[in-house]
């Protein structure tokens, strides 16, 4: 059975239970079933065959789920497109996936009700599966390309690792669709049957809220980026009492501080933490440990643990020879978890991806070392950070801020605190200024680039300058910039 | 503490989390609608007023309309430090 039978014979065999629960919306399996076959059968019916992706735009409502497994079913990729992001975003996204449709949840809901029955035919093992956006260096988002095949690689194995009860999950989805940390939680869901709960951005905006749905929802695996666990732990109330049923916290997408798995364990004693790590360009994770008190005991900061199965990791140094354990070198993931490359970019593709014996294999720009078989993570080689588990190119941002009227020229530093990156911080030359202060042009230009890039992009701080400080061989003065924080 | 010595050091947490020193001059600045404070910044506020006044607030309590702007943080934490 592939993924996406192994979807429908858990709705064959328990229609009723819930599949996604998203505010006061609840979709039973049944309804994902019969409601991604009619989407599929639309799909096929007006577009034919001709596998283009399907762009899904919305946040967290059932119909998404409908559309992924909708547009897989008709041989199509989908791309999801958080409702969160600007229109210019959007459109940028739409044009370079060569979307066949858009799809928003209102659509999804009327091409369900009409259940025309056209056979599809489903994505092959090596077809693309879905296509997630980030951001690349150019201030233009790139797509990562996903197979059935990546998929089912990453999936059976987080399955095996984990023994998930069968029907007995509940799963918490606080990463947006278009974020990859999102696919773990919901093909893990789905998989086994279990029920995938979402947090919505309107209780993630309201803390009374969103702990207040916890308390009901009845996780029993938690699935977040640390950023957001730490944020729910200030409250003390957050703990065994609020989530009696949770026995599993798996982490992905940033550094986990020892100190947040040392708070979760001594408030949920009867639950497990687990850290991973992994580039999209690998499938959502790519290596994994379970950290208990001996690990805490022995590490910090704490390791990402082991590979999955049938993929390997390989540190290397610039000229591409391999470094013995022990030392520091780019992060290389080689097996079939790894995606094909960027959509429509070979150029891109090519400095990236390789081939290694027979594998596909990833530079992951990532910097890293193995020690007693475990992998360390040790920051980048190249600007990118991660802020609250969002990739982003401080290139990008700048590409952005340039392309603003009145901006001459722009640079974007991280603001580190404790060592992790806590915000951005713009430096910015105008080509002429007005009389107003720096706080309100500081807000007009914030404002003017929300209209371009997601708001976790946009610099928290920005300072004026007559000119950016350039180093000899006439780049940008980083160094001097970060310094001046 | 007098009142405005404890209104000082409200502003100053406001603006070492905020990282914008404008909340010390414009007490009617709409804090979250200038994006000063977010769902973050309000737990590390929250976290920061624990530590430096013990003064105890629940997130899970915490309503956003109670600290819209700094002059209405002021006011929340005062009322807080009477109970």
């Amino acid at each position: 059975m592939n993924l996406i039978q192994r979807i429908d014979h858990r709705a064959a065999a328990t229609p009723e239970a819930i599949a996604h629960v998203s505010g006061d919306s609840i979709l039973t399996y049944g309804q994902l079933r019969q409601n991604s076959d009619a989407v599929a059968s639309y799909l096929t019916q007006h577009l034919g065959e001709d596998g283009r992706p399907i762009a899904v735009l919305g946040h967290r409502e059932p119909e998404m789920l409908i559309a992924f497994l909708g547009a897989v079913k008709s041989g199509r990729p989908y791309v999801p497109i958080d409702t969160a992001l600007p229109q210019t975003r959007i459109d940028q996204i739409v044009e370079s996936s060569h979307a066949a449709l858009v799809l928003t949840p209102d659509q999804i809901r009327r091409f369900s009700a009409n259940p025309s029955r056209v056979l599809t035919s489903v994505v092959g093992k090596n077809d693309p599966f879905y296509i997630l956006f980030t951001s690349g260096s150019t201030g233009e988002p790139k797509g990562v390309v996903v197979t059935l095949a990546c998929l089912e690689h990453f999936i059976g194995w987080m399955l095996t690792e984990q023994q998930f009860s069968k029907c007995g999950e509940v799963f918490l989805n606080q990463a947006p669709f278009s974020f990859d940390l999102s696919v773990m939680d919901l093909y893990c869901s789905l998989t086994t049957g279990s029920t995938l709960f979402s947090v919505t951005r309107d209780l993630i905006e309201n803390p009374k809220n969103l702990y207040r749905s916890l308390a009901t929802s009845g996780v029993t695996t938690w699935i977040s980026t640390p950023s957001f666990a730490q944020m729910c732990l200030v409250e003390d109330k957050f703990a065994d009492a609020m989530l009696p049923c949770v026995r599993r916290f798996l982490f992905c997408g940033e550094t986990l501080a020892p100190q947040t798995a040392t708070q979760l364990l001594a408030r949920f004693p009867q639950a497990q933490v687990w850290n991973m790590y992994g580039p999209t360009e690998a499938t959502v994770a790519t290596t994994s440990i379970h950290i208990d008190a001996e690990i805490l005991e022995k590490y910090s900061p704490l390791p990402v643990g082991r590979v999955m199965p049938d993929a390997k990791i390989l540190i290397m140094d610039e000229n591409g020879t391999q470094r013995s354990e022990n030392e520091r070198g780019e992060i290389i993931i080689v097996g079939p978890n790894v995606s094909p490359g960027y959509l429509g970019r070979p150029d891109l593709t090519a400095r990236a991806f390789f081939e290694c014996g027979g594998w596909r294999a990833y530079k992951t720009g990532d910097l890293g070392r193995i020690r007693d078989q475990l992998l360390f993570f040790e920051g980048r080689l190249d600007e990118q950070i991660k802020l609250s588990g969002y990739r982003i190119e401080p290139g990008d941002v700048e590409a952005n801020l340039r392309a603003l009227p009145f901006v001459r020229d722009a640079a974007v530093v991280p603001v580190i605190k404790n060592g992790a990156p806590q915000s951005l911080t713009a430096f910015v030359s105008l080509v002429a200024r007005n009389e107003s202060a720096d706080f309100k042009l500081a807000h007009n230009l914030r404002n003017q680039l929300g209209e371009r890039l997601p708001a976790y992009m946009l610099p928290r701080k920005f300072v004026f300058l007559d000119a950016l400080p350039m180093t000899a061989n006439g780049k940008v003065d980083r160094t001097a910039l970060a310094k001046s924080l | 503490m007098i009142a405005e010595e404890f209104a000082d050091k409200v502003l100053r947490l406001l603006a070492s989390v905020g990282e914008t020193d404008e909340v010390l001059t414009n007490l009617d600045l709409p804090l979250y609608d200038y994006q000063v404070l977010d769902s973050m910044r309000t737990v590390q506020l929250i976290l920061m007023i624990e530590e430096q006044f013990g003064i105890k607030i629940s997130a899970a309590e915490f309503e956003r309309e109670r600290w819209r702007t700094p002059r209405a943080v002021i006011a929340d934490l005062e009322q807080r430090v009477r109970l």
